[in-house]
């Protein structure tokens, strides 16, 4: 229909593999199931990926206000808070290096071993000891990582708090429950039942410096 | 190695029972924009259609109920929400969207994700099509590097993502 069609759409894909918002317009109604599948390829790259946890904060305050004014991602993060997204985040902003695995590559990348080991990972403390219960596990959040801490005595061990299979927020009801697929894991990471095919939960790097804890995140 | 004495927040002390009907959703919320992001490919469309969907479905759901009730909902919505926002861009109506391009997983959500549909789609096309969307797509190569790989010109690789593109979109999934 457009003599210029091919380039249209490779600006519509240039723009997709930058992180950027969709650019088609109703000049592009001719190929608009190719724009779709380009936007579905583009998404390829992030696996499972999860809210920005400033969004789901700002999310999170809207709908405990009740307030139907939910200001835009633009207006409210302003560009460069809204893409400081951590590592799955700067991967969706930026062209990917050429030497950068497919998407399946880089998760088993970041879990090698059964350990988180985030991209451009640090250390965050992310409570005090004497906050940790020996009875009952803590839910933390670091960056983009949610995990349960698990004390015994004064050994602190952690696990993901995201579900393997899809990612759906674990909860704890005497072992770690995904409400999506009513699967349990045990607090080591690994699965109750042995017949459903989940990967078990990594492990999180977690230490202990006196009363303060630590987890290795993104 | 970074330390960060910040940016952490304790969510529970200890981990309680799962009762916030705010956390319940938010909780659903994260997997709507899985889906959403699956299909619009960048986090800023994703971000506001998930907006979207939270606005019009939260004052709709009714505490106590279930999981499952409350998924069905929030992914009916999120269809709605991006049938509008594709119909918006193109120009027309929602009706005349490809039903396929919208569609949700019914509930409870067992999917696969998006780098494994996307080698769905890509294991059905001729060799060549497979190759510029492999390189372009996955491994974020520029149209200049897809024709150095290929020993082709950026001019003939543009058309021929074009046409590789229109031929994924003919991959038939969700079936």
């Amino acid at each position: 229909m457009f003599r210029d069609m091919e380039d249209r759409i490779d600006r519509i894909v240039d723009g997709l593999l930058r992180g950027r918002r969709i650019r088609a317009s109703s000049r592009d109604l001719a190929d608009r199931a190719a724009i779709m599948t380009a936007a579905e390829l583009a998404a390829a790259r992030e696996g499972y990926p999860r809210m920005n946890p400033a969004f789901r904060r700002r999310l999170t305050q809207t709908l405990r206000s009740g307030d139907p004014h939910l200001v835009s991602r633009r207006t409210a993060l302003g560009t460069v808070a809204g893409l400081a997204a951590g590592a799955l985040g700067a991967a969706a902003i930026g062209r990917l290096p050429v030497s950068v695995p497919t998407a399946p590559a880089r998760r088993s990348a970041a879990l090698a071993g059964g350990v988180m080991q985030p991209a451009g990972g640090r250390w965050v403390e992310v409570a005090a000891m004497s906050q940790l219960s020996e009875l009952e596990p803590t839910r933390v959040v670091a960056g983009e990582m949610i995990a349960f801490l698990f004390r015994q005595g004064e050994t602190v061990t952690g696990v993901s708090g995201v579900c393997t299979h899809m990612p759906c927020n674990l909860s704890w009801k005497g072992g770690l429950l995904c409400p999506c697929h009513n699967v349990w894991f045990q607090p080591s990471g690994a699965l109750r039942d042995p017949n459903y095919e989940v990967p078990p939960l990594p492990r999180v790097q977690v230490r202990v410096e006196g009363d303060r804890v630590w987890v290795f995140s993104s | 190695m970074q330390e960060d004495h910040g940016s952490a927040d304790i969510l529970e002390l200890p981990a309680g029972p799962a009762g916030d009907p705010v956390e319940q959703a938010l909780d659903e919320l994260e997997m709507v924009y899985a889906f959403i992001f699956s299909r619009v490919g960048n986090r800023a469309d994703a971000e506001d259609l998930t907006q979207q969907v939270a606005l019009k479905a939260f004052p709709r759901l009714r505490g106590g109920s279930s999981n499952a009730s409350i998924r069905a909902y929030l992914f009916a919505t999120a269809r709605s929400v991006l049938g509008a926002f594709w119909s918006g861009k193109f120009g027309i109506a929602q009706e005349e969207l490809r039903e396929e391009a919208i569609a949700a997983p019914a509930a409870p959500l067992v999917s696969e994700d998006a780098a494994e549909r996307a080698g769905r789609i890509l294991a059905t096309l001729p060799e060549n099509y497979r190759r510029v969307l492999e390189l372009r797509f996955l491994r974020g190569y520029s149209i200049k590097e897809v024709a150095a790989e290929l020993k082709a010109t950026p001019g003939s690789v543009k058309v021929m993502q074009l046409r590789a593109l229109r031929a994924a979109a003919k991959v038939p999934l969700d079936v």
